[in-house]
């Protein structure tokens, strides 16, 4: 540890939570954190900056004369000893402005040595590799640094580093440890403006809210393959909202070097997830979209302590012996329960007045005839318990409605309707299922639109025809739905894109440009289960390929090739040769036309 | 031609009942010349060069769909079919085409480099798990890419696992290596099916 200037104790370490050096005996603040960067140009003279408040710089070299008196080979060597001393310069530079410890610095060196055989380099890859190094101790100690905000430091793009990151890990055989949001969520609402003014307590309560939401995000599938600071960003969105703080989730996302539009999608996602557990609970069944910023705190409150029930019972089960497993997990179920009466009893009392009118209005007769569970102030000791409950018989009413809950499961054996039960899908799945049965509609509304024109065409053929007519020459009969569209589709001067785009203005309202090209995939024989999956493209590649036909006739290669006019019009721009030009046959023929 | 839609699935060649689908074909050939890209470049309608950006002319045909990529050692490679057929008659378009222009292409050496293919096991897949108890194989790192990154040793082919069931098959030179990998990856991921509760 290092010294303190305070109190002189060698006490001062790394608060990671605030990302400064503090005293640990006094609560001194390391305030002058001295940035260096001494260098040394091919020929040995000193260049570079010096950024720096208190302190004394050292340099470590040899002087130009020096240098042109040495010999080759100790020029050769000094060549590498200057590279590799350039590159730890580098390194410490970077572990500074991350602020990172002696100890992890060290660990960074060691790792960076090991990977390049204590070679070192020179150049950008060096310090990229540095970088990763950096990044890999900082997950193996849960710093709350990102591949972003490393990326931004060492000048690069994050997947670079995220990429290296992959191949150390591979070069030294290490097991790769998982991202922990909560990290970064400590550090980012004990750094942030809006944050940092709030007492302790307060804090404590925002952080412990926090964690539960994170919690909560992995239960309801929030997390899995979503960037993790992009959910970071959403919770602390959603904390300050519940208690009243003004920030910005745009400013949040750029902090923590994520795009504001995933953390607002992340957002609405968390809130979709809140107001469907919100609703399984007995008193939240009118929360919706414009009603849960009301009932956030309340929400929130009861999901934390909600999930401080289950991280305890989750401790008891752990040091129960095994024989009595099932009689240990009824008890802690029912020990659970009568805990959550408890919390949603106390809060009840808090929020009692809100909720009032709600269950003024439901039906409660079989709650009451089924209440025969014992008290829960007699069964269990919780600190909530010596909380004033309001006395107008509501809060009892709410216990007993859960009550009857999960006695009536207990005696039907079937799975009651529980909030902690509640684990929805995955948004990307639940979205791709959607899609898939929206592209299902409309291969089925597609495949009825063809089987309505065929039946029109029979009228007008005689019934010979019908049967060796070609769908597709059903659909071209003009003044038929289908007529523009085919025209469109059947222009092999159109790109895919174009296409889409024509059919746009092409088609009325009732038909999307989806539409069109489905059903153009389905005139000519496409496979429905690859267009519900929307491979529309590989829908719309040629049907399979004939082995007896000519591989490109004459007159088919024609338009592969340019006219000798164009010829001479392309050799005459390119004499130049700087830069070579290449243009469509659009422009082309503009410029000719000019 | 019928509209009756989806063919039936061999379920002998195919037990989980689904067939992934080849999205990408990447095949090479070697047309055994010299060839001169800028005159390629000035002939050539659907010819793209630069060589300040890459050093080969880029060039597609409509039937199929493709783009080559067409070096001045000769050689060349074909990506976008949608079947190993639809590769190599595209790749013979193109030496059609070369050889039109004047130089005296050939047909040798034609391979396929990469199959990619693709499906969908309809049921969410929870990543996390897969990634701690298949380690070894796995890479998961929702940071730098929200799928999972699966290398099969046997038949050597890269799966790209994601959470909403979708998966990605790449690295195999048959189209069977493609069906061998995801029926021997099917039971695992149904080992991980997220269930609703």
């Amino acid at each position: 540890m290092e010294v303190c200037e305070g109190c002189g104790l060698a006490s001062v370490t790394y608060d990671v939570g605030a990302g400064v050096f503090a005293c640990e005996v006094c609560g001194l603040v390391r305030q002058d954190s001295v940035l260096r960067h001494i260098d040394f140009d091919d020929e040995g003279g000193r260049v570079g900056t010096y950024i720096g408040g208190r302190g004394t710089a050292v340099s470590v070299g040899v002087s130009r004369i020096a240098w042109s008196s040495l010999t080759p080979d100790a020029k050769s060597a000094s060549y590498f000893e200057r590279k590799r001393r350039r590159a730890i310069a580098k390194m410490k530079e970077l572990c500074s402005i991350l602020n990172l410890s002696k100890d992890k610095m060290e660990d960074v060196r060691h790792m960076v040595g090991l990977v390049t055989q204590e070679k070192w380099g020179a150049n950008h890859w060096i310090e990229v590799l540095i970088g990763t190094c950096i990044y890999i101790v900082a997950r193996q100690h849960r710093l709350p640094l990102s591949a972003a905000q490393i990326a931004s430091t060492v000048n690069c793009a994050p997947k670079d580093v995220l990429r290296v990151y992959n191949r150390v890990l591979n070069y030294l055989e290490i097991e790769s440890c998982p991202f922990d949001p909560i990290v970064h969520f400590d550090k980012f609402m004990s750094s942030h403006s809006a944050f940092v003014c709030l007492g302790e307590d307060t804090l404590n309560r925002l952080v412990e809210q926090g964690h539960c939401l994170l919690h909560y995000g992995l239960e309801w599938s929030l997390t899995s393959g979503r960037h993790p600071l992009a959910l970071v960003a959403a919770v602390v969105a959603i904390v300050g909202k519940a208690n009243n703080i003004k920030v910005d989730l745009d400013l949040i996302s750029r902090e923590l070097y994520v795009y504001p539009k995933t953390s607002r999608l992340r957002l609405r996602e968390y809130f979709v997830s809140l107001i469907g557990f919100a609703q399984l609970l007995p008193w939240g069944k009118d929360i919706t979209f414009k009603t849960l910023t009301r009932h956030l705190p309340f929400l929130l409150q009861y999901m934390a302590a909600r999930t401080k029930v289950d991280s305890r019972s989750h401790v008891k089960r752990k040091f129960l012996p095994s024989d009595s497993v099932a009689s240990a997990q009824k008890q802690c179920s029912s020990a659970e329960d009568t805990a959550l009466r408890h919390i949603a009893k106390a809060l009840y009392a808090k929020y009692g007045t809100r909720i009032k009118s709600i269950l003024e209005n439901q039906s409660l007769d079989v709650v009451k005839d089924e209440d025969g569970i014992p008290s829960p102030e007699e069964e269990i000791s919780h600190p909530l318990k010596k909380q004033k409950v309001n006395e107008e018989g509501y809060p009892s009413v709410e216990t007993c409605r859960q009550d009857t809950k999960l006695k009536v499961g207990r005696k039907t054996g079937k799975a009651t309707v529980d909030a902690t039960l509640w684990k929805p899908l995955p948004p990307s799945f639940v979205a791709n299922t959607a899609a898939i049965a929206r592209r299902t509609a409309k291969v089925d509304a597609a495949k009825k639109r063809i089987a309505a024109v065929k039946q029109e065409m029979g009228k007008y053929l005689p019934s010979e025809e019908i049967q060796g007519c070609n769908n597709g020459m059903a659909l071209q009969l003009e003044g038929s739905d289908f007529f523009p569209m085919m025209q469109h589709l059947e222009s092999p001067a159109l790109s895919m894109e174009a296409r889409v785009l024509e059919n746009k203005k092409v088609c009325d309202g009732t038909l999307d440009a989806e539409d069109l090209i489905i059903q153009y995939c389905l005139v000519r024989g496409a496979d429905e289960e690859i267009l519900k999956a929307g491979y529309y493209s590989l829908a719309l590649s040629t049907p399979p390929v004939q082995p007896d036909k000519e591989i490109l006739s004459d007159m088919e290669l024609l338009k592969y090739f340019r006219t000798p006019s164009e010829v001479e019009f392309l050799r005459s721009l390119s004499e130049e040769d700087s830069p070579y030009p290449w243009f469509t046959a659009e422009e082309l023929e503009l410029q000719a036309l000019q | 031609m019928s509209l009756e839609g989806t063919q039936p699935v061999d379920l002998a060649r195919h037990p989980s009942g689904i067939v992934p689908t080849l999205q990408n074909i990447v095949s090479t050939v070697n047309m055994d010349c010299r060839l001169e890209l800028k005159t390629i470049a000035l002939h050539a309608r659907n010819a793209e060069y630069n060589p300040k950006r890459f050093a080969a002319v880029i060039m597609r045909i409509r039937d199929p769909k493709t783009t080559a990529l067409i070096f001045a050692s000769g050689k060349m490679v074909c990506t976008g079919a949608k079947s190993e057929q639809q590769s190599k008659l595209a790749a013979r378009k193109y030496a059609r085409i070369i050889q039109k222009l004047g130089f005296p292409a050939q047909f040798k050496d034609f391979k396929i480099q990469n199959i990619v293919g693709s499906c969908d096991v309809k049921f969410p897949i929870r990543l996390e798990g897969l990634a701690y108890a298949h380690g070894h194989f796995s890479s998961y790192e929702p940071e730098l890419f929200p799928g999972l990154i699966y290398r099969m040793k046997q038949p050597k082919i890269v799966l790209l696992i994601f959470v909403s069931g979708k998966i990605v098959l790449t690295g195999a030179k048959v189209r069977d290596e493609i069906y061998d990998a995801f029926e021997n990856i099917y039971p695992v991921l149904t080992e991980f099916r997220k269930i609703q509760q």
